[in-house]
């Protein structure tokens, strides 16, 4: 399947800021999609190893269609991935 | 003995007369109340200050720290301040961070509550049990950074930081009674107790400074067991908290703007996508930003220190942009110009004004001068117009210095100066307090969390948002973290993260620890092993509801009750995009009876039900008549 990936500040450091188009096989995971990733650049190597969702969510958010995205959650065909940074509130 | 965890002692000063002595905390108080704002609770209730002129001597500024205070658990140096709000009428309070609440604790006082007010301008002295009432009025005038300066140099400044004094002082706002005024610790470094104008009842006391060191030891119940259970998770908070540390709370604003999330011209717009590569963490690392600042015994460092070094607003050297500052003064003004959103900053800081407030009531400005509800003669030259930068820094400074007429009126807060040109309909206010940065369409808890917080409009009072994002509370019956547009559980959340954060806030732990993977159960495993006092987590967060309560009672005894229980119509009737298939809008009416039904609160007029009453052992409310706030 074909996903695209769209990487927001601070990411666009290592993957570059254009969208990038990813040839996945059908229901891979988002764990999956970052150890692609991670062949690109080895910033995503600890984020594609995450012990569980929220510890990922302390260093990135992927938003799909609005919504966060868990590790192991089955993406679909057309989707778009946006890398997003963490957020906190409060002052 | 006192208490551990506790010196077990109040230290209280009265400025009209200059006496001061101690009031024994005991374990009942601490059991109960815990410290903090939750201390604070219980000794405002007793003083009968839901009576007191908040800018009169009868109010009392009560600051408090926690049981971990001047101990070794992390993320703890903070203290809170509450009394009654010149802003808004009612309970007030505000946390801070920095280096100063530690220096409290060890210099032998958990709390410290001024009451009075002096005849000319004073400084507290406080240092390992003695007290001195010190003239200020040299520093009258000045603002916060030179003043943080100037009185570490007379009460003896250390090597290093963590050697130094504390200082929490205010600047020209707080002396001039700006309604949003701020208590500031740390200089340039900037650490603010913002919210609900401390600083103003701090001002009205002419109390300039309270400069703290202490170097006694907290008595703690197992500091060996503490410091092992620590020692293993100290690299799993650092770990976890990583990304966040990295670029600071303003490192988010790309996501915020996704999920429709922070505030745009005044609360009007969905999005403002080219701002974000202008006005965030990531932006600041790339231009402006110096390095990380740490408050006292944190180890996530979100703060940042920033050097603006070319342009019109060359010189700014302090400390850097958090998340609601950047919204307020950014993105809700239509400014994405990072160096003049940094001067804002500055201005707030330096002046001693709440970055909140500050930018809400700019924003509303502009708004009414968008619609012509008042004109370039009304704003004394200045022009208004949507994205002005400009304008906007400039009026920043002369809200915090109180000078000219536009100035001035701004200076009531947003609510008044609302009601005198017929704007109360697009005040973005709950009892008169300024939203913060998180809008209840993208996470629809913040709806009922704002309508039923003590001081108002307030996030941070629940924690729900963060519930319904990215952290789960499976001690708590949340095994994952809530679906933000889930209106049917967002009552029980709010409920539950009130009562919750009740408690970190009377413990005094940055709330931060939850990004840093820290859950209930670890904050409980640190009291007991400071505290000795074995509490099971009901019992913790029975008390955490306890002092929600009684800050809920404080209010009715103000006057305020369910009826101020509201949200603007913006945020109920205009829908927004937060970046899913359909716009967005918070059934608010539906979750709040489903609130006050869970809270066993009567939803006319406010009557907490007698068996909750008696299960906590709180006085049944006084239901005054009520009374308009924002009007004291």
């Amino acid at each position: 399947m074909r996903l695209r990936v769209v990487p927001y500040p601070p990411y666009r450091d290592a993957l570059g800021k254009d969208p990038i188009d990813l040839d996945v096989p059908d229901g891979s995971t988002l764990r999956e999609v970052l150890t692609v990733l991670a062949r690109r650049s080895a910033e995503f190597q600890p984020l594609a190893s995450a012990r569980g969702d929220e510890w990922l969510w302390g260093q990135l958010l992927v938003h799909a269609r609005g919504e966060i995205v868990r590790l192991d959650q089955a993406l679909h065909d057309g989707d778009c991935l946006e890398l997003l940074p963490p957020i906190a509130g409060g002052r | 003995m006192a208490p551990r965890g506790y010196m077990g002692a109040i230290l209280e000063v009265d400025l009209t007369s200059g006496a001061h002595g101690v009031r024994e905390l005991t374990q009942e108080m601490a059991d109960r109340w815990l410290g903090g704002t939750g201390l604070g609770a219980q000794y405002l209730w007793q003083e009968k200050v839901y009576q007191a002129d908040p800018l009169g001597p009868d109010n009392v500024l009560f600051f408090a720290t926690g049981p971990f205070a001047g101990t070794v658990v992390p993320l703890s140096n903070r203290f809170g301040v509450c009394a009654r709000s010149p802003l808004t009428g009612v309970w007030g309070e505000a946390e801070c961070g920095g280096h100063w609440a530690n220096d409290l604790k060890k210099a032998g006082y958990d709390a410290l509550a001024v009451r009075g007010r002096a005849d000319h301008p004073v400084y507290l002295w406080i240092h390992d049990g003695e007290v001195a009432i010190r003239d200020a009025r040299h520093l009258w005038g000045q603002d916060t950074f030179a003043t943080h300066d100037t009185v570490l140099k007379e009460v003896g400044a250390g090597e290093r930081r963590g050697q130094e004094s504390g200082v929490a002082c205010i600047g020209p706002a707080g002396e001039r009674l700006v309604r949003f005024a701020a208590i500031m610790v740390d200089g340039k470094d900037g650490r603010a107790a913002g919210r609900a104008g401390m600083g103003a009842v701090m001002g009205s006391k002419n109390l300039k400074a309270v400069a703290v060191k202490g170097t006694r030891d907290v008595p703690i119940a197992d500091e060996p067991g503490l410091k092992r259970y620590l020692a293993d998770i100290r690299k799993d908070i650092v770990s976890t908290s990583k990304g966040f540390g990295a670029l600071g709370t303003a490192g988010g604003i790309p996501t915020h703007d996704k999920m429709g999330n922070w505030p745009i011209k005044n609360w009007q717009q969905d999005h403002f996508s080219e701002a974000p590569d202008r006005i965030s963490g990531a932006a600041m690392k790339e231009s402006i930003l110096t390095g990380r600042y740490y408050c006292g015994t944190c180890i996530i460092g979100c703060g940042r220190t920033v050097h603006v070094k070319e342009g019109p607003y060359a010189g700014v050297e302090q400390a850097g942009l958090e998340y609601e500052t950047t919204s307020l003064n950014g993105s809700n003004l239509l400014v994405d110009n990072l160096a003049a959103v940094q001067k804002m900053n500055e201005w707030c800081n330096r002046m001693g004004t709440d970055t909140i407030s500050s930018g809400a009531v700019i924003g509303f400005a502009m708004e009414a001068y968008d619609r012509g509800l008042i004109t370039r003669e009304d704003t004394d030259g200045l022009d208004l117009t949507w994205g002005n930068h400009e304008a906007a820094a400039e009026l920043t400074r002369r809200m915090g210095a109180r000078e000219g007429t536009f100035a001035r009126r701004l200076g009531e807060g947003t609510l008044r100066f609302a009601r005198e040109i017929g704007g109360e309909d697009f005040a973005i206010h709950v009892r008169g307090l300024d939203f913060p940065a998180h809008d209840p369409r993208a996470f629809f808890a913040n709806a009922v969390a704002y309508a039923t917080s003590h001081r108002g409009a307030d996030h941070l009072s629940s924690f729900a948002h963060v519930f319904q994002r990215v952290v789960s509370l499976p001690e708590l019956g949340y095994p994952e973290p809530v679906h933000r547009q889930d209106a049917a559980a967002s009552p029980r959340l709010v409920m539950i993260g009130q009562n919750l954060m009740s408690w970190y806030d009377s413990l005094k732990c940055c709330k931060f620890l939850f990004f840093g993977g820290i859950k209930p159960h670890h904050v409980l495993d640190w009291y007991n092993f400071v505290t000795g006092r074995n509490l099971s987590l009901d019992e913790l967060i029975e008390a955490g509801e306890r002092i929600f309560v009684q800050k809920r009672i404080f209010n009715l005894a103000c006057g305020s009750g369910p009826w101020d229980d509201t949200m603007p119509r913006r945020i109920v009737e205009q829908s927004r995009d937060i970046g899913t298939d359909e716009r967005s809008l918070p059934p608010f009416r539906e979750m709040l009876a489903e609130y006050y039904r869970l809270r066993k609160w009567d939803p006319e007029t406010g009557a907490v039900a007698p068996e909750v009453l008696e299960r906590l052992g709180l006085p049944t409310p006084v239901l005054s008549e009520r009374r308009p706030v924002a009007a004291v």
